[in-house]
């Protein structure tokens, strides 16, 4: 391969309930971007499923790995191939098998090279496809499963700053949303209600050992008390005024924090992603804070904000160009994660 | 015919190459720590054997498969493998039941291989067990996920149970009482990879790409929900599915 040569890597996604394949081009160009997602499957249950996951995962691995290919036009994959890549980690153990083995096999099969994708330096390199990224930079990670404040002094670099002591911020929208009677995942409806509602009850911020750290499970049982108080004494809430008043207190204590840590890190530029980052209250105020510290901000496309395997390609294209490749006996590891700062 | 053979159903890696025309045959040599490792183990595994007998995947006529019951967790792996490399090339993957496989393999090693029926069987937990009727030269019978001792019922006069060595304990005693016998198979002998290549030489082929194991089991969660929800019919997963 010539160093002008286009890099396309196939990249893999499936750690939690969205089965999905995609063809990047040199890190930052989606050729394609298959993503099967079993919402309406989970929704059954209330959330998910771990079992019920991968065997949707290993129904639909064939399928988005084969549209991915043709949207891309790849019909001769170890020659138009860079590398293959998947996610290996954070994420559901059975989940996590079903990209991962099928990333490994598509290596093996067609002789290319392997890389293993940390779920979480995929969230954040979905930056990549807006602009590239200046450094140091400091990355807030928001999804249903991880709330992080990273720190990257380089590229390709992750520490952690703050991370969540219990619940995952949209963790807490889900639960919440289950006790204002929503269906799961609530984050979507939960911003519609708190559009429409007031911010005003209070809702306290947990404070945590660490400044940088975040506790949501504190946040999630006053909203349940109030609405437990409330339904004892027989009175009506506003599930609005509720909904609206949580969202601002999760997004408070995320700018709260955020602003912290910019103030002792002083990072040049401010990233945005997971899938909470699809909430427009969030959005508008880490664009806020950013316009205060005159920092560089990337935010996540919307289109980009949850799971999918094109922003594993993208990350997948740093490790490429640092060389980080990986074995075919390389396993899933549920629990991984960055050091601490 | 070239055919690769893949079990991940139960404790230990089965992987072999067969050519048919020529009777050549390679296997996967077992190691004692093989549970729970076939993540790591069953790619570098296929890709030494492919090497030794010095073939391409594009050479591949057919990937015979334990389609299941079996380790839930094992049986995905080895069809996560399988459906890619039979999606990826030519080859046509062939799944088969795990207890035939189980029952087949018993039969190897049997004094009178034409008359006896094989019981095989895998201990499903909560004195559950998936098992089936094997009677010989038949196609296997009552395949399924059964309490123990509803299977134990219609076991047929002098038919044997076959299972992996540890794993029939709770059994043994019912067995017995019943007046039926047991083989405890050491589980690197369970199935043989040999066979199961065989076997994939006549057995049907499935659409790889929709391809699913034959669990035998529903999750406990949609089991509940299907009880609140009695007229969802089965529960087709893949209209549960979409692309966005």
């Amino acid at each position: 391969m010539t160093a002008k040569q286009d890099n396309l890597i196939l990249a893999f996604e499936s750690s939690a309930d969205e089965t999905s394949a995609a063809v990047v081009k040199n890190g930052h160009e989606i050729l394609s971007n298959i993503v099967a997602t079993q919402i309406a499957s989970h929704q059954r249950f209330g959330g998910i499923v771990p079992e019920v996951a991968s065997r949707h995962h290993l129904e639909w691995i064939n399928r988005v790995t084969k549209e991915a290919l043709q949207e891309a036009s790849i019909t001769n994959p170890a020659a138009q191939l860079s590398a293959v890549a998947a996610t290996y980690g954070p994420g559901l153990v059975g989940s996590l098998l079903i990209g991962l083995m099928a990333g490994k096999t598509f290596a093996m099969v067609h002789g290319l090279p392997f890389i293993a994708v940390n779920h979480l330096a995929g969230h954040i390199s979905a930056a990549n496809f807006v602009q590239p990224t200046s450094y140091p930079a400091m990355a807030v990670m928001v999804s249903g499963g991880h709330t992080e404040l990273l720190w990257m002094a380089k590229e390709n670099s992750f520490q952690i700053i703050g991370t969540t002591l219990d619940d995952a911020a949209g963790e807490a929208f889900d639960k919440v949303g289950r006790i204002l009677g929503l269906n799961y995942p609530a984050g979507k409806e939960m911003q519609e209600m708190a559009a429409k509602g007031q911010a005003n009850i209070h809702f306290p911020i947990a404070h945590t050992e660490n400044t940088f750290d975040f506790s949501f499970s504190g946040l999630k049982s006053s909203v349940l008390n109030y609405v437990h108080h409330a339904d004892q004494l027989s009175e009506q809430i506003n599930k609005n005024d509720v909904a609206a008043s949580f969202q601002k207190a999760v997004v408070e204590a995320i700018i709260e924090k955020t602003e912290a840590a910019i103030q002792v890190f002083q990072p040049v530029q401010l990233l945005l992603g997971g899938g909470v980052a699809a909430n427009l209250a969030l959005r508008t105020a880490i664009e806020h804070l950013a316009q205060t510290y005159h920092l560089k901000l990337t935010e996540a496309p919307i289109s980009l904000a949850g799971d999918n395997a094109a922003m594993i390609g993208a990350a997948a294209y740093l490790n490429f160009k640092a060389g980080r490749f990986s074995g075919l006996d390389l396993n899933t590891d549920p629990s991984l994660n960055f050091s601490r700062m | 015919m070239k055919i690769l053979s893949i079990d991940t159903s139960g404790s230990s890696l089965n992987v072999g190459l067969l050519d048919s025309s020529t009777g050549l045959f390679f296997a996967h040599e077992h190691t004692k720590d093989e549970a729970r490792t076939h993540s790591m183990k069953i790619l570098p595994a296929i890709q030494a054997l492919m090497t030794k007998a010095g073939w391409s995947f594009d050479q591949l006529d057919r990937i015979a498969l334990t389609a299941g019951p079996g380790s839930f967790t094992g049986l995905r792996i080895g069809a996560a493998v399988a459906k890619m490399i039979a999606g990826q090339t030519f080859a046509e993957l062939v799944p088969v039941s795990t207890l035939e496989m189980i029952a087949l393999s018993a039969r190897l090693s049997a004094t009178d291989p034409n008359t006896t029926s094989y019981l095989p069987m895998i201990n499903a937990r909560n004195h559950n067990v998936f098992a089936a009727i094997c009677r010989p030269g038949k196609p296997l019978d009552d395949e399924g996920h059964w309490p123990f001792t509803d299977f134990l019922s219609k076991a047929p006069k002098n038919s044997i149970f076959v299972f992996e060595q540890g794993t029939g304990d709770d059994f043994k005693a019912e067995i017995q009482t019943a007046g039926l016998k047991f083989i405890e198979q050491p589980s690197e002998k369970l199935i043989d990879a040999k066979l199961l290549a065989q076997q994939g030489l006549s057995a049907a082929r499935a659409d790889a790409d929709s391809f699913a194991p034959r669990y035998l089991r529903k999750t406990a969660a949609e089991m509940a929900w299907l009880k609140k929800h009695p007229d969802a019919g089965d529960g087709d997963y893949a209209k549960y599915v979409s692309e966005v």
